[in-house]
């Protein structure tokens, strides 16, 4: 039959509404429109693969190939609408050059470091890459061995891995790039509230009369929720928009109030706001009295560099960082008090009346104020701080848990939330904000895990920054990437991410679909399913989870991150990796595959293949024979299950557009701590801050201190790197797609018109950007989307040919160890 | 090639025998590998000089209906922010007598709860959300991504 | 006359006692095609030669006795070809 493209229009427009309203179209109906076997797509939902706003989409598929992506007009998050990236979801999985096979670096048919990638079988991987796990564990122990996970893993994968190494390999060295994203968030939330995770949601953007962005350019990084801004803030003339920033950017072209601050100065803004509430009478007394009390953090706490270094050896608290003591709120208000207007504005470079006016939003009990913010908080030396000092003025004022009224931390990638910090995917932590360093929560962890005592250690291991150092100075020897481009993300390339994976005593393992400059730093590349190829799900940054169906197979011979975990765990007996006196009183271990411990133990595999759906492809049950996506979920569950991290059950999450946690009697909870909207409070409370014993947050007091580097005479100016609206992160997927590749090919540096002048520089000549640590070339703008102050610039990390991390420094907060990506001193100058 | 890569060819071969997987069959140098850099991981590759901005006016065809066509023009220094919208000076439906150029879709006249409203949705007030211009690149890698489209007239072809 | 073609899609609420009517009036509208239902939804194709025609089409499906809602899930226009029909 010939269609002509009036019909087809007509069909595909048939089909997205059936697909919307849930309606099957009938393959032998009468009518034309719904009758065509040749125009029949397959529509399901899934979550976009991007950023932590996690929109859901409706994905066509046809002939075992996604054909097109829209909006899902029923999800919450973004009624229909998707951004750019989105939009192209179709095509990431399509590049011409997936990878489609393991890659070991060999010369005369052997391993060698430096050899050139060959082809070679996944037995033949997994071998090679099994021999050199078990001889630096057996040479060096369980700390000798690494692993380097995302926010991009699904729940299930996050999972999988965290058990493989806690529980099988008994090293805590495994850790997400969430680590550069998140951890100071999670921090923040752990020393306020004791339990990580925003308290609001999305609905929160239609109930505020303001909205506050901290260092964050949401137009660009978390466009739909943008969208929702906008919307409220056109719909609705009494509502404000306040913008900070280092620099100018997209999200100022909707600020009532734009406001460009000296970088690290966000300190001390903070601090005058709460002076202001205070100094103005404006403490919402009823609320600070029954749910808040008042501490004093350790200050002069270093900056997360090397121990050698000499601003790490200048400062006085190194070790006792994460200390606060009890204050009362005069000592508090006399802290504060040093915060005037005059001597913060001059500070920050903020006009006055600019700082007066925002201080008033929050101060006003009559504007429910929302407060976001993202990387530019976190990636802080002080973002831990940072964070604690956002929650204070919310506190103050009791503007938090109710519609409107929210402190809110964004989050970068798609499952930052789910995986890395629900699972507990970073080196101290275990799922349900449990830590390793706590006997009972190892206790539990242990139980549920089915393993004997002894085998999770109690001391954290390397977190990210700290993994490539320890690579670089022979610590860790064999090391596993997933899911992440981390030669690409982490900072100061050149003095530590390079030389540590090129070490010569390493081997490192690198998964990913595509080939990275990761993949090109590794010693065996493993080739792998991403996105819709496999079953997930995904937790985004309002708390909910969402899930999606295995549609397509995998190009070649790739395979899921999940699927190469557990085929790996079969290598190795507990005989190999464990230690003998656990074995001696546990010898019903004896001879056991990890495999076998951690897959095959009762709860993972309970739920048989029958109970995945027949509709579905699920490559990875099938070959492992039972449902293990809901087996690991499942024994997952029981972690937050009764302990205010709630998640529904396995099947439900496959049925609806996702649900937000905790889920108590099959409801969702959108405002969590207050009576009434969340059910973890008890009745009569009001407020109940249940992650303290107490149930009271906790308002710090924490000082303005100066950045790590700052400009000087020789290089002269601030460097902060980012994202921009077209690419995911170090753009492996999106500038695979041609449409926006095309809409920013390359990355430029962004600077002042009149730095520009002073350098005698124009728009597009080649520059060099240099720092200590190392340089890139790049050409100028002038103009475009970012308008940096005098003496700033702004370089976009996503171009694999610009790898602006040789510039960066690896400076981190002490207390989450999350890199400062946003602060360093560079000087540009004509190449 | 040397034997010990001809062995590990043949392995592959044994697995599949896809062409994507012969072309792939081959050892590949570090330099090589990274298909988005070509260049050693210490050198600093020159960048490529600034592209243009197509600027043809000509409608590029979409790859699926759901896409936001992208945008055929320069859309240097337009301003779309609370004061204007300079996109809607020619897109709007009143303008596009004047303009000839496309109206916004309907789609964009609805809110979050699919009400129609008598002008532009808020949620849908910045454009460069959805829509960007191209440049005079050179892509970098291909894509495999096929058209609905074609796949129907395949098996069209086929019956 | 123009040579534009849009078409959409609705999604369209009904009360269940009134969908066979619904149906039966949807059917009579020149640009309009039925595709499948349940008690409460039906999804509907409309077509025409301008954004105005469509949004009176939706205008009077949303009027009709039994109708909740009609919401639109998908726009696209298109510019025929000569001689294209």
């Amino acid at each position: 039959m010939k269609m002509n493209r009036r019909e087809f229009m007509k069909a595909n427009a048939a089909m997205t509404a059936a697909s919307v309203a849930g309606l099957a179209l009938p393959a032998t109906a009468s009518n034309l429109i719904t009758s065509s076997e040749e125009t029949k797509l397959e529509w399901n939902k899934a979550p976009c693969r991007f950023c932590g706003t996690g929109c859901s989409v409706i994905v066509a598929t046809r002939d075992g190939k996604v054909v097109a992506t829209h909006g899902d007009a029923e999800s919450e998050v973004n009624k229909g609408l998707n951004c750019i990236k989105g939009y192209f979801l179709s095509k990431i999985m399509y590049g011409k050059d997936r990878l489609q096979t393991p890659m070991l670096r060999m010369t005369d048919g052997k391993y060698d470091k430096h050899g050139e990638f060959t082809p070679i079988t996944w037995d033949q991987a997994f071998d090679t890459m099994a021999d050199k796990f078990k001889k630096t564990i057996k040479a060096k122990g369980p700390t000798a061995i690494g692993m380097f996970g995302s926010g991009q893993w699904t729940v299930w994968e996050g999972y999988a891995a965290s058990k493989l190494m806690k529980a099988g390999f008994g090293s805590n060295n495994i850790d997400p790039n969430a680590r550069h994203c998140m951890a100071s968030a999670v921090g923040g939330f752990m020393r306020t509230f004791g339990i990580d995770e925003p308290m609001g949601c999305y609905d929160d953007m239609e109930a505020a009369d303001a909205f506050v962005l901290w260092g964050s350019n949401m137009a660009e990084m978390h466009p739909i929720l943008w969208t929702r801004v906008t919307d409220r803030r056109l719909s609705a003339p009494h509502v404000k928009v306040n913008v900070l920033s280092t620099f100018e950017h997209r999200s100022f072209d909707l600020a009532d109030s734009g406001m460009v601050f000296t970088p690290n100065t966000d300190l001390a803004i903070l601090n005058y706001i709460a002076n202001y509430i205070i100094a103005n009478d404006k403490v919402n007394w009823d609320f600070v009295n029954k749910h808040v009390n008042f501490r004093r953090g350790e200050t002069d706490i270093g900056y997360g560099l090397r121990p050698t270094h000499p601003l790490q050896k200048k400062a006085k608290h190194v070790d006792t960082a994460g200390k606060s003591y009890p204050m009362e709120f005069e000592e508090f208000k006399k802290f504060v008090a040093d915060y005037d207007v005059e001597s913060v504005s001059k500070l920050s470079g903020v006009p006055e009346d600019k700082l007066i006016a925002l201080a008033e939003t929050y101060a006003n009990p009559d504007t429910k104020v929302t407060s976001f913010w993202t990387m530019g908080v976190n990636q802080h030396t002080r973002g831990v701080w940072c964070n604690n000092l956002i929650y204070n003025i919310h506190l103050l004022t009791g503007k938090i848990s109710t519609p409107g009224n929210s402190p809110f931390s964004l989050t970068g990638q798609p499952s930052a939330c789910g995986t890395a910090r629900e699972v507990g995917t970073f080196s101290h932590r275990l799922p349900a904000d449990m830590v390793v360093a706590n006997p009972k929560h190892r206790k539990i962890a242990q139980d549920i895990w089915r393993i004997p005592e002894g085998i999770i250690p109690p001391k954290p291991g390397y977190h990210a920054v700290e993994q490539n150092r320890r690579l670089k100075d022979g610590d860790i020897n064999a090391y596993w990437v997933q899911v992440n481009n981390n030669m690409q993300a982490a900072p100061n390339m050149n003095e530590e991410g390079l030389p540590g994976y090129r070490n010569p005593d390493n081997f490192i393992v690198v998964s990913d679909a595509y080939p990275t400059v990761t993949t090109q730093a590794a010693d065996l590349i493993l080739p792998t399913a991403m996105w819709v190829e496999k079953e997930g799900a995904y937790g985004n940054a309002e708390r909910r989870t969402q899930f999606w169906h295995q549609m397509v197979k995998a190009p070649g011979e790739s395979k899921s991150d999940l699927w190469q975990l557990m085929e790996f765990s079969k290598r190795f007996t507990t005989d190999e990796v464990w230690p003998k006196d656990v074995l001696a009183a546990n010898p019903q271990y004896k001879g056991k595959t990890l495999f076998e411990v951690l897959y095959e133990n009762g709860n993972v595999n309970k739920f048989p293949l029958e109970q995945a759906d027949p509709k579905y492809l699920n490559d990875e049950a099938k070959h492992f024979g039972f449902y293990i996506q809901k087996g690991l979920f499942e024994e997952y569950a029981q972690f937050g299950r009764g302990h205010g991290h709630d998640l529904a059950d396995f099947d439900t999450y496959h049925e609806v557009h996702g649900l937000r946690w905790p889920v108590v009697d099959g409801k969702e909870t959108k405002w969590r701590y207050r009576e009434g909207a969340d059910p973890y409070v008890k009745p009569g409370k009001g407020f109940e801050f249940y992650g303290k014993s107490d149930g009271r947050a906790i308002i710090f007091a924490l000082p303005y201190e100066a950045p790590p580097e700052s400009p000087d005479e020789e290089y002269d100016m601030w460097l902060s790197t980012g994202r921009v609206l077209e690419h995911w992160h170090s753009g492996s997927m999106t500038q695979r797609v041609p449409e926006l590749y095309k809409a920013f090919p390359d990355a430029v540096c962004f600077m002042h018109p009149e730095d520009a002048k002073k350098r005698g520089l124009r728009r597009g000549d080649e520059v060099k950007v240099i720092s200590r640590r190392g340089e890139i070339k790049t050409r100028i703008e002038t103009r475009g989307r970012n308008k940096p102050p005098v003496g700033l610039v702004f370089v976009p990390w996503f171009d694999a040919s610009q790898l602006i991390n040789k510039v960066t420094l690896d400076a981190t907060d002490p207390l989450s160890k999350q890199t400062d990506f946003k602060k360093c001193a560079i000087k540009v100058v004509k190449a | 090639m040397n034997i010990a890569k001809l062995v590990s060819l043949t392995a592959v071969i044994g697995l599949s025998l896809t062409t994507a997987f012969i072309a792939q069959a081959e050892s590949v140098s570090d330099e090589k590998i990274a298909t988005l850099r070509l260049a050693p991981l210490d050198v600093e590759p020159t960048p490529p000089v600034m592209q243009k901005v197509l600027n043809t006016d000509i409608k590029q065809v979409r790859n699926y209906p759901m896409q936001p066509p992208v945008i055929p023009h320069k859309i240097d220094g337009y301003q779309v922010d609370l004061k204007v919208n300079k996109c809607m000076s020619c897109h709007a439906r009143k303008r596009t007598g004047e303009s000839q150029a496309p109206m916004v879709s309907v789609t964009h006249y609805m809110d979050r709860e699919n009400n129609f409203l008598a002008d532009l949705s808020p949620r849908r007030y910045f454009c460069t959300q959805c829509h960007v211009p191209q440049l005079d690149a050179k892509e970098l890698v291909g894509n495999d991504f096929v058209d609905i489209d074609h796949l129907i007239k395949v098996k069209a072809k086929q019956h | 006359m123009s040579n534009e073609l849009h078409v959409t899609s609705l999604v369209v609420q009904v009360q269940p006692e009134q969908m066979a009517e619904v149906r039966q009036t949807i059917m009579k509208m020149e640009k309009a095609d039925l595709s499948v239902n349940n008690e409460v939804k039906l999804v509907v194709v409309l077509e025409g030669s301008s954004q105005k025609e469509l949004m009176d089409g939706i205008e009077t499906i949303n009027r009709l006795p039994g109708v909740l809602s009609a919401a639109m899930v998908y726009h696209q226009s298109e510019v025929l070809e000569e001689g294209e029909i």
